[in-house]
């Protein structure tokens, strides 16, 4: 084993702890977690294996396979932000629309 | 139907300076006002003291569209019969609303938009950069919204209480104006577009959106075709 491979195993398991405490009764999301910490670990301890994967689907290298899916995941829990923030977005519209729904001044109140 | 029924919604944001007049132009020809103010802090609620307007006001600035949304919310419970969306840089003429609204009140249309390409003396009241800018927006907002218009990001509208109860406005920013072409079509309501000229002054065209904000609105209206 080589010196950086303990050290990325041990900031993907601090950080999947994160993201499992984070993602509370979200049974979903935590299993996607914990698959991916499990990917992680097999690809960090035996990149051999990467390379294995990326000969059988026909990509050159282990680490292209790698930045290929990286690049997917990222694109994909971006839309999935963007997806939470317009719904938050609403939230907050309703609930400002309400207050001003609330206390509206009539034409008898401002004249 | 009396004028009182008819109500015309400002949507205001930092507008202070040019409201009271063009709240007052409206007034005077005896249609109710609502003004929203889109979270203003330049004292806009002090500005239009003394006027006999509905008053609304957002905690936060949320956009056009949400204002517009609020005020029409507002209007529907006070018995509005038509609603007539106008702008509070005093750019839309009052004197026109009679003539936006009459399709409506002859049982025509649904919804009656105002456009600045129909006539030629109209048109050549735009100026030519946000002439080309809007071009581009038509077609954009035609193929997003599947209903072409000679003008789509025109403000100045008039909907029956039937069509501004069917809409429901999710777009809080610019995007509103082409969603609701979509709404047209998907509440099988019935529109007709009129000709009006649009007063574009220093003051207008300074405090209106520049033309590279386009493509904002052209990215929000996609992406939340693909995250409703």
């Amino acid at each position: 084993m080589t010196p950086v491979q303990p050290i990325l195993i041990t900031l993907l398991v601090c950080l999947s702890a994160i993201a499992l405490l984070s993602l509370r009764s979200r049974l979903v999301p935590r299993l996607v977690v914990l698959v991916l910490l499990a990917m992680g670990i097999v690809f960090v301890a035996n990149p051999q294996f990467a390379n294995w994967i990326a000969h059988r689907v026909g990509v050159g290298r282990g680490a292209d396979l790698l930045l290929y899916l990286f690049s997917l995941t990222s694109a994909y829990l971006f839309l999935m932000m963007y997806s939470q923030l317009r719904s938050l977005e609403r939230k907050v519209t309703e609930l400002i629309r309400c207050g001003a729904l609330r206390s509206a001044k009539t034409p008898h109140e401002m004249a | 139907m009396h004028p009182d029924r008819v109500f015309a919604i400002i949507p205001a944001y930092q507008e202070a300076g040019a409201l009271p007049a063009a709240v007052r132009d409206v007034l005077t020809l005896g249609y109710s006002v609502v003004v929203v103010d889109d979270g203003s802090r330049d004292g806009t609620e002090e500005a239009l003291r003394g006027m006999p307007i509905h008053y609304l006001r957002h905690a936060t600035n949320l956009g056009q569209g949400a204002a517009l949304q609020t005020g029409m919310t507002y209007a529907l419970s006070q018995g509005a019969e038509i609603m007539v969306h106008f702008d509070a840089d005093g750019q839309h003429p009052a004197s026109r609303i009679a003539e936006l609204i009459r399709p409506i009140l002859e049982g025509e249309c649904d919804v009656v938009l105002g456009s600045r390409f129909l006539r030629r003396e109209d048109r050549e009241l735009v100026p030519w950069k946000k002439r080309i800018a809007l071009r581009i927006g038509i077609v954009v907002s035609g193929i997003l919204s599947g209903v072409w218009l000679s003008d789509t990001h025109n403000g100045f509208r008039a909907l029956s209480r039937k069509a501004a109860s069917r809409i429901r406005l999710r777009e809080d920013g610019f995007a509103h104006a082409t969603e609701i072409l979509g709404c047209l079509r998907t509440a099988g309501l019935r529109y007709r577009e009129v000709p009006v000229a649009i007063r574009y002054t220093a003051y207008s065209i300074r405090k209106g959106q520049p033309v590279s904000n386009g493509l904002n609105v052209v990215v929000d209206l996609l992406l939340s075709r693909v995250l409703r």
